[in-house]
């Protein structure tokens, strides 16, 4: 064997020699070595006159430990060619790096395009994910506490306080169980005026359970565990505390009224707890315990406790649960009647309740979809652009594999180049996403109390956004790096070699068919707006304004209250301009909902969830004219259904129709919340309405008499001929001759209270159209691209043309025809995409067939006008060209 | 204290396989030979230290190593100084020579009993 050698071109570091001396075979390198040395001592010792056996022996007693000499050096080689290896790696990717940012730097307008297209990407889909985010993974917010899991009666129903006390007493599989309700009091602070609040009512131990970070303060103690003992104490939320306190740092220790009694703030919870339960937004929280003073229900009549559970460290879900079914049969023998059929089920805190998990997962994985389509039309355009770009850098590419560079080394170079231009879209991207899930917080109606920092980005967030940009360097690096780098091409430094033109219409095609999709799903949402607001709801809320008036702040008993409301009607009722007036606990399609049990008469039920649920209302006499819902049997409420009067009610047609099939409904009775609630005559059936969701199928429905069923905080609704502004000042007029320290409240459209059950369509009709645009644009720089340099490629062919007389107009035409062609037959194919995602989205569109023929002859139009409107551009510079220089140049 | 002791006696090894190497090429069989000879046996350096002296000065730079083939046709690994080996062995030598004249004076300093 001759000695290596070694020669190294100028200018790279000495240590990289090093690599070549040990990657060849380290270990039989030292085997030779040592072997070496022990033989030299042979020799030597043979030299001396010792016979070649006993030299041998000699050698290697001397020498000692040969086995454990060569494992150490072996371990110490081979930890340097790791170390060597791993600067060797980042050394050469710090070099590409560089080399990608020269090479963007000289071409910025390729650059500029390529990080907008991906940022646009990258946007939509960090923002809709952060929303997903925050519906479907985040645990509570501004806690700590490991372990959590929600604790559900049967199928996602809360709990009563009386059980959730039964199983946080004999339960060993859990640290804590404690539950929350909300509920409105009235708060007065140092004699001012009073507000109405929401309060989280909550059992002992509650902050401690879910480790909530405070801002000031300490957490509601947890005291002796029992909820009968609670001191009057409160923890204000972050937000009342700035809002309303501002941000006093000597807040802890003062007192205020809720509800009238005196309460002490013992601390503020930290900025981002809002509540154990994603979406309720209490403004601050008070013991349990406190109920019965502050409110009119025995601790052990509390109900709706939604109910969170820390497990002890160790013990399974499986297992908590196996031990709550083991309680659950215990318990059912202490009241079968109550019991029958209860049971217990554990589920995981993420996100919003699991009864709305499902419709919440359904609108998240549509908007995904979406915004992974406007991804995909983006990297397909970058994609399209690197393409471009390969043809125009084979020279130098070329000349790179020419001169031996690996083809490896060359994909990593455009890899890397790929994956600079991701890192600073994605840069870019999750900027915007942070101004655009600013936007869809603010595009929340104010009643929902949105936090502007519900959406706000976390770490999973982060996670994602990073991954998705890595991602989409490989997806839309990788093809145009492999053809780049191909060898096949390589060798062929001639300019007119047709590359890549195939490729290019292809992913053309593609962003046609996406953007078709796009469209199409927007079209279609938008045309479903227009038919909801066309619906008949069953009533007319045209010419109807809304006054929410809260009797409960004016600090004056229910039967004061209930005066106050009458007088309130009669006045506002002969206001000049005003037809009728009424009164309603909530609006229909307003958003807001009550719902309850009923045990109607002749119906028996195994067991009180087997009772029917229904939706209801609290009205006030001239509620049906007023609203103009027609009563098909009976009569509506009258000043005569007094509280002292027997209790009346009026139903739906389907209330009538399910309780009581084939019978009349008037003169019949049910028990009202549930099996051993009062019994309630029914006096009239009142057409079928609308009351959640536009366009919903028809719910059986309870209107109850305001006077039998009071409530301090009603809307009082009139039907006028004046618009809002006309009557407002003398409706505030009235009202503070009646209360003077009642708030001047908002005089509005109902129209206007109905806009939040549009939301989803409307919000769904706006992103798909904003995603859709953005594809449009995207495809429409993609085709530009394209056709610009299809026409470049082709100067001598057009130029020859011109020549043999073909005028500017048909040199237009055929370019401007030829992406046509690209474009339609991508269209073509997105057409039948959008047809199934019609039919995906059926249920969710009001009034439009997934099959509208308006929608599907209109979106290839645009598409083809986006096309035409891109080509044509290069398409008047290719007819622009001198039929001489053309033929020349090449 | 046994952690100093051994820095001493590797840093010590060291400097004689650079002082050794300062001669010109070798293999690791010859430089332990050298040694030997040159302090008349009074310095015998082991095989277990040798090696990984050797692989370790060769991962720091101050040596290099060429494959050759030794008289009787065996792959011999030859080591040879680096320019930066070659500085390290000035200043180790500097820095023994000076912990030799410390340690000297120390041990010759005369004695407490007879200074009183």
């Amino acid at each position: 064997m001759s000695p290596r050698a070694w020669h190294e071109p100028p200018g790279e570091p000495t240590w990289r020699r090093y690599l070549r001396f040990v990657r060849p075979d380290p270990a039989a390198d030292l085997d030779d070595e040592l072997h070496d040395h022990i033989e030299s001592t042979v020799e030597a010792l043979v030299a001396r006159g010792l016979t070649p056996e006993a030299a041998r022996a000699e050698a290697l007693r001397r020498f000692g430990d040969l086995d454990h000499v060569r494992r150490e050096v072996r371990h110490m080689d081979q930890q340097h060619h790791r170390r060597l290896t791993r600067a060797a790696a980042l050394d050469a990717f710090a070099h590409d790096v560089r080399y990608a940012l020269r090479v963007l730097r000289r071409s910025p307008g390729f650059t500029l395009v390529a990080a907008l297209s991906i940022a646009l990407g990258v946007a939509a889909n960090a923002a809709v994910f952060s929303v997903v985010n925050a519906l479907l993974l985040r645990p509570i917010p501004g806690t700590t506490a490991p372990r959590l899991v929600r604790v559900y009666v049967n199928h996602h129903s809360p709990f009563d306080w009386r059980d959730l006390d039964w199983f946080r007493s004999r339960a060993r599989s859990f640290e804590a169980i404690v539950g929350e309700r909300t509920a409105a009091m009235v708060m007065q602070v140092d004699g001012g005026a009073t507000e109405r609040v929401r309060v989280g009512f909550v059992t002992s131990g509650f902050f401690d359970a879910l480790g909530t970070r405070m801002t000031l303060g300490h957490r509601l103690g947890a005291g002796t565990g029992d909820d009968r003992d609670a001191p009057p104490a409160v923890v204000l939320s972050h937000r009342l505390w700035e809002r309303r306190f501002g941000a006093d740092p000597a807040i802890v220790g003062r007192t205020i009224r809720l509800a009238g009694h005196p309460v002490t703030v013992v601390g503020v919870a930290g900025p981002y707890f809002t509540s154990s339960v994603v979406g309720w937004i209490p403004d601050l929280w008070a013991p349990v315990g406190l109920t019965p003073l502050l409110g009119d229900a025995a601790l052990e009549d509390v109900n709706s406790l939604y109910t969170t559970a820390r497990l002890r460290p160790g013990v399974t879900r499986d297992a908590a649960e196996a031990e709550l079914r083991v309680l659950t049969a215990r318990l059912a023998q202490t009241d079968t009647a109550r019991y029958a059929r209860f049971g217990v089920r554990l589920d995981h805190v993420r996100g919003v309740n699991a009864e709305l998990r499902a419709p919440v997962a359904a609108a998240a994985g549509f908007l995904m979809v979406l915004v992974a389509l406007v991804l995909l039309i983006a990297c397909a355009n970058v994609a399209n652009l690197l393409l471009g770009r390969a043809a125009a850098r084979r020279t130098e590419i070329g000349v790179r594999l020419a001169i031996g560079a690996g083809r490896w080394r060359l994909v990593r170079q455009l890899l890397t180049e790929s994956l600079v231009l991701a890192v600073v879209g994605g840069a870019l991207g999750f900027a915007g996403s942070l101004l655009v899930t600013r936007l869809l917080a603010a595009a929340v109606p104010a009643e929902a109390q949105l936090e502007a920092s519900f959406f706000a980005p976390d770490g999973r967030v982060l996670l994602f956004t990073g991954a998705l940009t890595l991602a989409t360097a490989l997806l839309f690096g990788l093809v145009p790096a492999l053809r780049a780098s191909s060898p096949r091409l390589a060798p062929l430094l001639r300019r007119d070699v047709p590359s890549g033109g195939r490729q290019r219409s292809r992913l053309v095609a593609a962003q046609a068919a996406l953007c078709v999709v796009l469209l199409a799903v927007a079209s279609l949402f938008v045309r479903s707006l227009a038919s909801v607001r066309g619906l008949d709801p069953g009533f007319r809320a045209d010419g109807v304004i809304d006054v929410p008036v809260d009797a409960s702040l004016a600090g004056v008993d229910d039967a004061a209250q209930r005066q106050l409301f009458t007088q309130l009607v009669e006045r506002a009722a002969a206001l000049p301009g005003v037809r009728s007036a009424t009164l309603a606990a909530i609006v229909p399609l307003s958003g807001s909902n009550m719902e309850t049990r009923v045990l109607p008469e002749g119906m028996t039920v195994a067991s009180r969830f087997d009772a029917p649920r229904t939706y209801f209302n609290v009205v006030g006499p001239g509620y049906f004219e007023t609203l103009a819902l027609p009563l098909r049997a009976g009569r509506g409420f009258l000043a005569t259904d007094g509280p002292d009067a027997p209790r009346v009610a009026v139903v739906s047609e389907t209330a009538a129709r399910r309780w009581w099939p084939g019978e009349r409904a008037v003169g019949k009775r049910f028990r009202w919340g549930g099996v051993d609630g009062a019994e309630v005559t029914v006096v009239g059936v009142a057409r079928d309405a609308n009351h959640k969701m536009p366009g919903e199928d028809p719910l059986p429905f309870v209107y109850l008499p305001h006077a039998q069923e009071f409530r301090g905080e009603m809307v009082l609704q009139l039907r006028a001929a004046s618009p809002p502004p006309a009557l407002r000042d003398a409706i505030w007029a009235t009202l503070r001759e009646l209360v003077p320290t009642l708030p001047p409240p908002p005089v509005r459209a109902m129209r206007e209270d109905m806009a939040i059950t549009q939301l989803p369509v409307r919000l769904g009709a706006e992103l798909a159209g904003a995603f859709g645009l953005v594809a449009l644009l995207l495809a429409a720089v993609g085709i530009y691209g394209v056709t610009a340099y299809s026409v470049e490629r082709r100067t001598r062919e057009i130029g020859i043309r011109s020549a043999l007389g073909a005028t500017r107009q048909r040199v237009v035409r055929m370019v401007v025809m030829e992406s046509l062609r690209t474009v339609l037959g991508g269209a073509a194919a997105g057409l039948v995409l959008a047809l199934a995602a019609g039919l995906l989205l059926s249920r969710v569109l009001y009034g439009v067939q997934p099959f509208d023929p308006v929608v599907l002859a209109g979106v290839p139009v645009v598409i083809a006008a986006a096309a035409v409107l891109a080509s044509l551009v290069p398409a008047r510079r290719a007819a622009a060209v001198d039929p001489v220089t053309a033929i020349r140049t090449e | 204290m046994a952690d100093r002791d051994l820095d001493l006696i590797q840093g010590t090894l060291n400097v004689l396989i650079l002082k050794t190497l300062s001669w010109g090429p070798m293999n690791g069989y010859a430089i332990a030979q050298w040694v030997g000879q040159t302090t008349d046996g009074d310095i015998a350096i082991e095989e277990g230290a040798l090696y990984p002296a050797l692989h370790r000065m060769e991962h720091r730079g101050w040596v290099e190593a060429e494959w050759g083939l030794s008289e009787n046709n065996r792959r011999a690994k030859y080591y040879r100084l680096t320019p930066l080996g070659r500085r390290m062995l000035r200043d180790r030598t500097e820095s023994w020579e000076r912990l030799v004249a410390a340690v000297g004076k120390v041990l010759q300093a005369p004695s407490r009993t007879q200074t009183a």
